[in-house]
This record gives C-alpha cells, structure tokens and sequence, in this order.
C-alpha cells in the first residue's frame, strides 16, 4: 500500500513530463508486483502513444465544417450594420467603463438632490415684480375711486419704474335705466371697450409701501 | 506573412471573414480535441466544434488582444463541451452505444488493436466529468504541459496533475468493469 502511494506520486511526475530517472525505476519496478498500478501506468503510456496519433485515429477532416463555419460568419456579419461594427469594436473598451460612470454619476447626483432637499431652508421673501404689482392692483376694480388705462412700464433701475398711464375718476351716478346719459355711456363703453374699460386701480402696496404711481 | 493571434483578432472585428478563417484554421483541431475527449463521437464533435466557433466569433470583442487566444478559446470549448455533456445529460440516448458497434476498418492487426483500444479510451472518457476529460484530452491529445492545461482550465498546475492522475483512475476502473481491457 505504502508502495502505491509512492508509485502514485511517481505517476503524477511522469503525467507531468518531468519524472527523474529514480521516479521512472520505482515506476517500473512498482508495476511488475501490483497489477492496479501497472494498468494505471499502461493506461498513462497508451493514453499518450494513442493521443499522440490522434490525427491518425480519428482523421479528422474539417474543411467543410469550417466553411460552413465562415459561411454563418459571413452572413451574421453581413447582417450587421457599420455602426454595429463600430460598437462591437469599442464594446470591451467603453461599455463598462461608462456604466460605471453612469451608476456613480446617478449616485452621485442622488446623494446631491437628498442634501439639498434636507438642507433646504425657507426662501428669502421674493419682492414682487412690477407685473404682480399691477395684477395686484386690479383686483378690486370695482370698489376703487379710480381707474386707469393705456398703461406703459419700464424698469428704472432696481428700485425704480416709470409708468405712463391714463387715469380717470371714478364716479358714481344715479340715473333711470333709460336715461340719455346712462345709455349714451354704455353705448359708448360696448363700442370702445379698451378705451373706456376699467382696468385698474391704486392701492397701497405694502411689500414695499408705496404707492405705485 | 504569419499574423498573431492578436492581430487575426482586431482584423476580425474590423469585419474581416479571412481573418476570421485563419484564427479557425489554426485552432480548430485544438477544439476538436477537447470536444472529443468529452462527446466521444464525431458528429457531435463537430456540432460543439461549430457552436464553439460561432460563440468565439460572437463574442471576439470580449477577447483582450494582449491575452492568450488559445486558452481563451479553450476555455470556451469546455464550457461548451460541459453544456453539451449537461444537454445530453436531459436527453439520454444510444448514440455512443451504437457510435461503437462501427466496426473497424480491417487492415492489419495491429491497427485493429489499435483502433480497439482507442474507442475504448474514448469511451472510458466519457464517464469524466467534462473539466476532467477536457484536462486528459488537453495532456495527451494535444501534448500540452501541465502549467498550459493549467492555464486553459484557470486552475493550478497542481490541481491538473491530482485531476488527471484521478481521471486515469477513473477510465481504468471504467474498463476493467466493461471487461474489455485490451491494454
């Protein structure tokens, strides 16, 4: 058994090519009392004389299924566009690389937004733009002394805007439906609306108290 | 003019189809050997043959120039040898059996023997595992080193000597049961 162990060690040095003189006589000397071992050892030679001449034994002939090969080949690559061509050059260099750019960049920019999401404080009052202003002060048309019309903006500087504007008074009149007065007014409203229609008022504006005129 | 395996490979991926012929041309019987040592039989040697060129050629972009195109592409004949063993595997049939009641071309009497004991060999290589027939067939088949069939499989040189030493275990168990020892 000791001896099987030892010709076993022996045998992987000759499967490996390198067995010393000494291996190579235990080898043989071991195979002429166990019959295991010789058919081990019979079995490594036969495998390498036999493989050796595999040409031999097996006539391999693969000239038609390598052109049938080429001719898969050629038709895949036929199917293949340029472009496709192109990527499949630059596939193994570019395409992980750039994932992975990806996945850190989204990382990256989601770790950005949360930041700025948790750190987030309330905003400065934004000071209302001229356009609010004048939106503001057409809200309560109807109960302001005044109205005004045909009106022009233009932004001094950041403190300043100069309006041009015309103003009318309002005024409040008690007249019978169908008076000349009453009917000469609303005749001349509906034919002359942006003329006449009321489309503001002043007001105080306490964002920045003044008044805006 | 001989190009290198790295150069034949960029030609390839550049469209090249000839090139692409050479690098078959040059390994096909390397993956023919390693297919055998693990079908056994010919034509399904041929067809892991083809599909394993196919994959290469499929996947040639995956290949690193500066690499060894010959373990590379070793390494995809086991794996597609070890598909093949699995699909045979769900599929079990009598092709090998019949594959071997061939009978020998009669010439002289040593080639008979000769011939015998090759399919026998075969045949006892197909109770291996795929990486074990695969190891057997690169060593004797294809007269490869140890630290190459090592680096074909990606294992140590240590490993391949305990792989094949365990392999002829096997085989010869394999034929002394089938009582057809003709060593």
């Amino acid at each position: 058994m000791k001896n099987c162990e030892k010709f076993e060690n022996n045998l992987q040095a000759l499967i490996a090519g390198s067995p010393d003189f000494e291996q190579l006589e235990t080898v043989v000397e071991h195979c002429k009392t166990c019959r295991n071992c010789r058919e081990l050892f019979e079995l490594h030679r036969t495998l390498g004389d036999l493989g050796s001449r595999f040409d031999e034994m097996e006539d391999v002939n693969l000239d038609a299924t390598r052109a049938e090969i080429i001719k898969k080949v050629a038709a895949d690559g036929r199917r293949r566009s340029p472009w496709e061509r192109i990527s499949a050059l630059w596939t193994p260099f570019t395409l992980r690389p750039l994932a992975a750019t990806a996945m850190l960049a989204i990382v990256f920019l989601l770790g950005f937004a949360v930041s700025r999401i948790g750190d987030r404080s309330p905003a400065p009052a934004k000071e209302p733009s001229t356009e609010t202003l004048i939106s503001e002060s057409l809200r309560d048309i109807r109960n302001s002394p005044y109205i005004f019309s045909n009106v022009a903006v233009k932004e001094l500087n950041n403190d300043k805007v100069t309006l041009v504007l015309d103003i009318t008074r309002r005024v409040e009149i008690v007249q019978p439906p169908h008076s000349e007065l009453v009917k000469g007014i609303l005749t001349h409203s509906l034919e002359n609306p942006y003329m006449t229609g009321a489309v503001g008022h002043f007001q105080r504006l306490p964002s920045r108290e003044k008044t805006l005129y | 003019m001989e190009f290198n395996d790295g150069q034949l490979v960029e030609e390839a991926l550049g469209g090249s189809v000839v090139a692409f012929e050479r690098l078959v041309a040059r390994y096909e019987k390397l993956v023919y050997k390693i297919a055998f040592g693990c079908s056994g039989e010919r034509e399904s040697t041929l067809d892991i043959l083809q599909n394993v060129f196919l994959k290469v050629h499929r996947k040639l972009g995956n290949f690193r120039t500066e690499g060894d195109f010959k373990n590379w592409i070793a390494r995809i004949t086991v794996n597609e040898s070890i598909n093949w063993k699995r699909s045979q595997k769900r599929h079990a049939s009598v092709e090998l059996e019949e594959a071997m009641d061939i009978a020998s071309p009669a010439s002289q009497e040593d080639r008979i023997r000769d011939r015998e004991t090759w399919e026998l060999l075969c045949r006892s290589m197909q109770v291996l595992k795929p990486v074990y027939s695969t190891a057997v067939a690169l060593r004797y088949f294809e007269g490869m080193s140890i630290r190459e069939v090592a680096g074909a499989l990606g294992c140590s040189d240590g490993n391949v000597k305990s792989i094949i030493f365990r392999s002829l275990k096997m085989m010869r168990l394999h034929m002394g049961v089938s009582k057809e020892v003709a060593l």
